[in-house]
């Protein structure tokens, strides 16, 4: 039986090797450079340029503040969490759905990969991209503040930033969005082998992505009950989570980690089980026919 | 280069598989069973493939040949029944069981975007074969070290499937289990994999060849399974298939008239009009009794040969397919 080590490492070099997975890196660069592009030439744009200029002003100076380090860093990791997160969800439903579609699942098994270590194997790759495309992505905020604090006139304070307790709180932040990039990861590819469609599992993830907090919101206005059916929605765990990443988090109670912590354990384990349980009994020959 | 037998059996007797491989069936397949809802894609097949023989696994498309395959490899579950490989249950031994077994089951599945040497580098890699030459070999035995760069999704068909043929081959198995290996080659190509299947067997390894080919399981294998509808029709070997029933081949002037006078002669069991041949199926040493009656009765007979069974004749016999849809027009 191929261990899960061999397996993981192949997976990586597989996304390695993927076009795909390079388009979607240049995709998170550029799209980086034109956000921070935006907003620097926002914070600088003259007034009356077609704008209402006291709108503006206020979002200009607001901008700024927030743009700069050591605040920006806030601002950077929410940016970049959010792409990677869509962009690891693109990339799990193709890993997942290629490997049904050309067969390859099955040269897999019959190289002697046990089904389980396979579906591990693959989110812990898409983790590590997630982890190098979080990194890569903060790196390219922080520059895209430094850039923004030069423009602005203040110059590189690097008092102001450049301090352990910067680096520790950029930690943090990093191993928050971790643990989002994998449980999004996880959903797109238990999706896609459980619905064998690499469109049901891109579409489903992505729609939870981006309408899982709205729909949520209108649950809540159900009152107690809504809020506990949106709660019990799978992302609404991992937006919890995430909203700690702010420049002003909220506070949690014992209540809301609890929570919070069921929801993220409890659709783990049951995606992992359930997409274990039908990967088991799949027919992988008609597969992804 | 393949080993040869004797090194093989060398290499493999410090281990003791050769022993337990030599004496015992590479396949041992029992009342193995697959429904789909109501419908019985394979039901209850039992048979066995010998160590070191060729084996025709050979049915019409849709016969269950590939999902029968499948169960045997771990693909698809069994409804019911099992299958040892190699001596390895695969309910309860799987791993061992596909050890030292090399698979291309319905078409090479291999990553598009890599190269041929990138994705045999990889599958041996998942297969715990971290020797860079094993690679390198699997490669030249199916002559493919010069496009070896390419990527998969460049390759001609002939190129993918000798790839796949290649992927069974990284682990130096002792079974190599072939789905329709020829499915799109050419003529050419179909006899450059005919030589590789000689090659592998040659070499001391059991090889499984799944075809709807009659002429290229009669060319290459040494025994055979026959299933249709997903149920077993006979299987042993080929000569014993082949031979179960002796006949003639009868040239005759008429042979319209001629058909229904033989078929009323005593020891004749059966007369068909193949190609205006008259196929008489009786033991061959009436063949002078016949002649002579069809002479007697006023008939031409311009020639006369005892036919030789074809395993076209016994798989259109076994399976009553009619013998445009049985038999192959494919040949080479």
């Amino acid at each position: 039986m191929t261990p899960i080590s061999r397996i993981f490492i192949g997976e990586i070099w597989k996304l390695l090797k993927r076009p795909m997975t390079w388009t979607l890196a240049i995709i998170l660069v550029v799209l980086m450079v034109l956000i921070y592009g935006t907003l620097i030439g926002t914070i600088l744009a003259p007034d009356g340029m077609g704008v209402d200029v006291e709108v503006d002003q206020s979002m200009g100076t607001s901008l700024e503040e927030s743009l700069i380090l050591p605040d920006g860093l806030y601002m950077g990791i929410g940016l970049v969490q959010l792409m990677v997160t869509a962009l690891i969800i693109v990339l799990a439903a193709g890993m997942v759905g290629s490997d049904l579609s050309w067969g390859t699942i099955r040269t897999m098994l019959m190289m002697g990969a046990g089904r389980t270590p396979i579906l591990i194997g693959k989110i812990l790759a898409l983790g590590v991209l997630g982890l190098a495309g979080l990194v890569i992505g903060m790196l390219l905020s922080i520059i895209g503040s430094l850039v923004t604090a030069v423009a602005v006139g203040e110059g590189i304070q690097f008092s102001s930033w450049a301090t352990a307790g910067f680096v520790g709180e950029a930690g943090v932040l990093l191993f928050r969005s971790m643990i989002g990039i994998m449980v999004w990861a996880t959903i797109a590819a238990t999706i896609t082998l459980m619905s064998r469609s690499l469109a049901a599992g891109l579409g489903a993830s992505l729609a939870l992505l981006f309408l899982g907090g709205q729909i949520g919101g209108l649950l809540g206005q159900l009152g107690n009950v809504g809020v506990w059916m949106g709660r019990a929605l799978p992302n609404a765990g991992v937006d919890a989570l995430n909203q700690l990443n702010a420049a002003i988090p909220p506070s949690y109670a014992a209540g809301d980690w609890a929570w919070i912590l069921a929801n993220i354990v409890g659709w783990l384990a049951l995606l992992a089980i359930a997409a274990v349980v039908t990967f088991r009994r799949m027919d992988t020959l008609a597969a992804g026919s | 280069m393949i080993a040869t037998l004797q090194e093989r059996a060398a290499a493999r007797s410090s281990n003791g598989h050769l022993q337990s491989n030599a004496v015992a069936p590479a396949i041992e397949v029992e009342e193995l069973t697959r429904r789909f809802g109501s419908f019985v894609a394979v039901d209850h097949v039992s048979f066995t493939v010998p160590s070191g023989s060729i084996f025709g696994f050979l049915g019409p498309n849709g016969a269950g040949k590939t999902t029968a395959l499948g169960m045997m490899l771990g693909l698809i579950p069994t409804s019911s029944g099992t299958a040892r490989i190699l001596g390895h249950d695969i309910h309860t031994n799987l791993p061992d069981a596909l050890a030292r077994t090399g698979a291309m089951v319905e078409k090479p599945a291999l990553y598009p975007y890599m190269s041929g040497r990138d994705n045999l580098r990889l599958w041996a890699y998942l297969a715990g074969i971290d020797d860079p030459e094993r690679v390198e070999r699997a490669l030249q035995e199916v002559d493919l070290t010069a496009r070896a760069d390419a990527t998969f999704g460049s390759y001609s068909t002939g190129m993918k499937q000798r790839l796949g043929i290649a992927t069974a081959l990284l682990r130096d198995p002792d079974l190599v289990i072939l789905d329709e290996p020829t499915n799109g080659l050419d003529p050419a190509g179909q006899r450059e994999i005919r030589a590789l299947i000689r090659r592998l067997a040659a070499s001391g390894r059991t090889v499984v060849l799944s075809s709807h080919l009659l002429y290229e399981v009669q060319e290459v294998c040494t025994d055979v399974a026959i299933i249709n509808h997903g149920k077993l029709i006979t299987t042993g070997r080929m000569q014993d298939v082949l031979h179960t029933r002796d006949s003639i081949e009868i040239q005759v002037d008429r042979p319209l008239d001629a058909a229904p006078f033989i078929e009323h002669l005593s020891d004749v069991d059966q007369v068909h009009i193949v190609d205006d041949l008259l196929v008489v199926t009786v033991d061959t040493s009436f063949a002078g009794a016949i002649n002579r009656k069809l002479i007697e009765a006023g008939f031409e007979v311009s020639g006369l040969r005892p036919r030789q069974r074809r395993l076209e004749d016994e798989f259109l016999a076994l399976t009553g397919l009619p013998a445009q849809n049985g038999a192959s027009d494919d040949t080479d």
